[in-house]
């Protein structure tokens, strides 16, 4: 492809970059990514990957945009309340940038469509707000062998990292089962700093962009966790676990499975 | 008198080094980015210079005297040989010409 004059200058900061140029710019292009969930994280990442010019962006979510989600879930907005979120993200994405593709996928992500709904992309992003998505995510990355950049955040501390089947580990070797639902914060408990997921958000872009453009050193075996209350990051090694139930030589975990709701929905 | 020569003999060498005669370097591209203000006149650059192999050598004829000095400095900082940079009297115009040495 070429570029036109319009693109040109719309990406000109990412072409002088020597790391980025116009080969990288085309690889952001053609790239295909999926994004679970279009809230707290969803939202910062992918406008983020929007404004970058990744071509094809699809987004997961059967929810609606609520008044209680603008406090930070920054690609919906107070003329899109009532809407679907994935269409209202969407609607958001493109007009940011034209040359952004967003698939609306307006439902759930469970054991017997997952494989389906991801296989035609290079990376997922879980921007997902309960731990059943998240170990479903997960599983199904590590099957299909998809780069997963997964991002969580609870009041003021958040954590991202970034599983690379076959070659790191992945969350099960960091959090082998779901926490007991009674140990999740209830609602009323879980609140959250609204600037906190577009941090979070925010560096689940910039893995996503760094996988795309082969450039630094991905989190792998590593989770960065911010603790914005201190301003501190903190990077801790994640080895890979040879036990682990999902990723290891001889998984105990063979195939996908839903775990029961009784989450709370942040 | 012999410490003069010595200084002048110096100045000139790297003179020779910096500025080589035109006649001297052969360029596989040329292109033409007047009117272009930065960032857009190192981003016509760089774009150029991707279609390249390394060693093969570009004339950019440009007239933003600010990109005059700031595309040498990016071209080197990116790793790529500066081979000229010269003012066309009178003109307002300016060429550089540089080898591609890395992608
Ligand atoms: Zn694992």
């Amino acid at each position: 492809m070429e570029f036109t004059e319009d693109q040109i200058q719309r990406y000109s900061r990412h072409i002088i970059l020597a790391e980025v140029g116009g080969k990288g710019q085309k690889k952001l292009l053609s790239a295909k990514v999926l994004m679970v969930g279009a809230g707290g994280l969803g939202c910062p990442a992918g406008f983020y990957l929007a404004a970058a010019g990744v071509g094809t962006i699809a987004i997961v979510d059967d929810d609606r945009v609520e008044l209680s989600n603008l406090q930070r879930q920054i690609a919906h907005s107070t003329k899109t309340l009532g809407m679907l979120k994935a269409d209202s993200a969407k609607q958001t994405f493109e007009s940011l940038n034209p040359d952004v593709n967003v698939v609306a996928i307006k439902g759930r992500l469970n054991k017997d469509n997952i494989l389906d709904i991801i296989r035609d992309y290079d990376i997922v992003v879980d921007g997902s707000d309960n731990f059943p998505t998240r170990y479903l995510v997960n599983d199904a990355c590590v099957f299909l062998k998809k780069p997963l950049v997964s991002g969580a955040i609870l009041r003021f501390e958040g954590q991202v990292t970034t599983v690379l089947p076959g070659d790191g580990h992945c969350y099960r070797c960091l959090f082998e089962v779901p926490p007991p639902p009674g140990l999740v914060p209830s609602c009323q408990e879980a609140g959250v700093l609204g600037v906190l997921p577009g941090v979070i958000g925010s560096l689940q872009a910039m893995e996503v962009l760094k996988l795309i453009l082969g450039k630094g050193q991905p989190l792998k075996n590593s989770l960065l966790i911010y603790d914005a209350l201190r301003a501190n990051f903190r990077k801790v090694k994640v080895p890979k676990n040879p036990e682990c139930p999902v990723c290891s030589e001889h998984p105990s975990i063979t195939e996908l499975q839903d775990y029961d709701a009784g989450y709370c929905q942040l | 008198m012999t410490g003069a020569v010595s200084t002048q003999g110096t100045a000139s060498l790297k003179k020779c080094e910096v500025f080589m005669p035109e006649s001297e370097i052969k360029s596989d591209k040329k292109i033409d980015i007047k009117g272009l203000v930065c960032p857009y006149t190192f981003v016509k650059v760089k774009l150029a210079m991707e279609e390249m192999e390394p060693g093969q050598v570009i004339e950019i004829l440009l007239d933003y005297p600010e990109a005059a000095k700031n595309i040498p400095k990016s071209l080197s900082e990116q790793g790529q040989t500066v081979m000229k940079v010269q003012e066309l009297e009178g003109t307002g115009n300016w060429i550089i010409i540089a080898r591609k040495e890395t992608d």
